[in-house]
């Protein structure tokens, strides 16, 4: 049975209002079941809210294109979530097998100096009775400094990187922002883009001089892979922008998410203490229940397609609102609910389809490493504020955690 | 040799059919399709090779 498209249901999420990005999921879970697929008017999208439809739609990169035009803006140029096939797999193909996972466990060292670089002062501050963000103090320097360590890039760069990523991916606002500060952001993202690029493009040339053909680290794995040649310079560099701006607020988030889900339910907290083999599924319940990626978009190719029972004409764009469909009833029991111990099912907190993320299993072993040496040191911990939500609810994650021990 | 997949963990990647297009294939819904159950022998390297792509741990072998 099929829907009119002037049948679907009109709705306007209030993107901007402070109870929505404090807390987006009762708005979410509302959509999720009222229907499966609305139109919000103000924005111009169709809201998909269901799991399996979701998974179809990314699932179908023929059918449904990614935003091309903004991926280029965001990365500063054309790169692999923005190619289709043949080129896509010889693109990501390059650093597939570094981001393996059995190829990353050989990074578990570096990575847990790096996040013992960051937990242990934090955890001593707390310790001594202080209040301290979580972000600024702990999580937010440890994907930077790993993805920076993984690209051969000096430290005392990473809080510039950071500084950049943070920017450029509020272009990613946008897409909900129309607003004149709407603009500023995206104008302020282009730059920190373009900054990012510039000093990549000297590290580019830099591994390449060098021909270091040897070289593990992964700019010099692209500039000397036989694939490289089919890429403009453009490319190559705005490929390494891309391992900076989408591996490591992301993951960041992420963490700051767990320390929240896990404040809120103690009893978890303390059974993951007694039993780290919980703490991978701990992890994925942490991007199911509160997802950092809360939506994805895709645009129907030159011709109407199906979508959740509605012929979308082509060219309509289409939110995948995965923050929704990561609590689909239709597929968990108490979809709603945090539940660590929770039969584990494939969510959509890293994307799915072609364009799912590369650097899934780094961010997760990053977050596994971070989160076991943290309940090590600090198993109890409480919320000492209001979390401070930014307006970035697509890829969302507070930019003010304060703590305290318990 | 045996091949089994958890569908109910898959995130389509596609990993699976780089690897061995003969085996692993991606269905319309977005995930994994064992074509094959019992691939030949000397699919072994191959299939192997998916599993340790598949960034879900979907596929196990014996």
């Amino acid at each position: 049975m099929s829907t009119e498209l002037t049948e679907v249901p009109r709705i306007a999420i209030p993107f901007h209002e402070p109870e929505f990005l404090a807390d987006p999921y009762p708005v979410f879970d509302a959509l999720v079941d009222a229907d499966p697929i609305h139109y919000d008017e103000h924005i111009g999208q169709y809201v998909v809210t269901g799991y399996l439809e979701c998974a179809r739609i990314l699932g179908d990169p023929i059918t449904f294109d990614s935003d091309k035009v903004l991926l280029e803006k965001v990365m500063g140029g054309v790169t692999m979530e923005a190619m289709d096939n043949p080129r896509h797999d010889q693109v990501k193909g390059i650093w597939a097998s570094a981001f393996r996972r059995r190829a990353l466990e050989s990074r578990g060292q570096m990575i847990s100096e790096i996040v013992a670089r960051s937990v242990d002062p934090y955890v001593e501050r707390l310790r001594d009775g202080e209040i301290a963000d979580a972000i600024t103090g702990m999580t937010r320097a440890i994907p930077t400094t790993v993805i920076a360590t993984m690209l051969g890039i000096p430290t005392e760069d990473v809080p510039q990187f950071t500084a950049w990523s943070d920017t450029a991916v509020n272009l990613i606002e946008g897409y909900t922002d129309h607003s004149p500060a709407g603009a500023t952001k995206i104008a302020a993202g282009e730059a920190a883009t373009n900054a990012l690029n510039d000093y990549l493009r000297s590290r580019v040339a830099d591994r390449r001089a060098q021909a270091r053909r040897d070289g593990s680290d992964l700019v010099s794995q692209m500039v000397h892979h036989p694939a490289a040649a089919t890429m403009t310079e453009r490319e190559i560099v705005a490929s390494n922008a891309q391992l900076v701006l989408a591996g490591n607020e992301t993951t960041a988030k992420l963490m700051s998410l767990t320390l929240i889900a896990l404040a809120m339910h103690p009893d978890q907290r303390a059974l993951l203490v007694r039993d780290r083999t919980l703490i991978p599924a701990a992890i994925e319940e942490v991007n199911r229940w509160h997802s950092v990626i809360n939506a994805l978009w895709r645009f129907v190719k030159p011709a109407s397609a199906p979508v959740a029972g509605v012929e979308l004409p082509a060219g309509s764009a289409i939110m995948c609102l995965l923050g929704g469909a990561n609590r689909d009833p239709s597929r968990w029991t108490h979809a709603r609910a945090f539940d660590i111990t929770r039969q584990e099912l494939g969510h959509l907190g890293f994307g799915f389809g072609l364009h799912s993320c590369l650097g899934i299993n780094l961010s997760r072993l990053e977050t596994r490493i971070w989160l076991d040496r943290l309940l090590d040191h600090l198993p109890e911990w409480e919320l000492a504020g209001e979390p401070v939500f930014g307006s970035n609810w697509g890829m969302r994650g507070p930019s003010l955690l304060p703590l305290a021990a318990a | 040799m045996r091949v089994s997949v958890r569908k109910n963990k898959c995130i389509g990647s596609g990993a699976c059919v780089i690897a061995c297009g003969s085996v692993f294939a991606i269905g319309d819904d977005g995930f994994v399709v064992l074509l094959d159950e019992q691939p030949a022998e000397d699919l072994r390297e191959q299939v192997e090779d998916a599993a340790d792509a598949c960034p879900a741990a979907v596929i196990t072998t014996d």
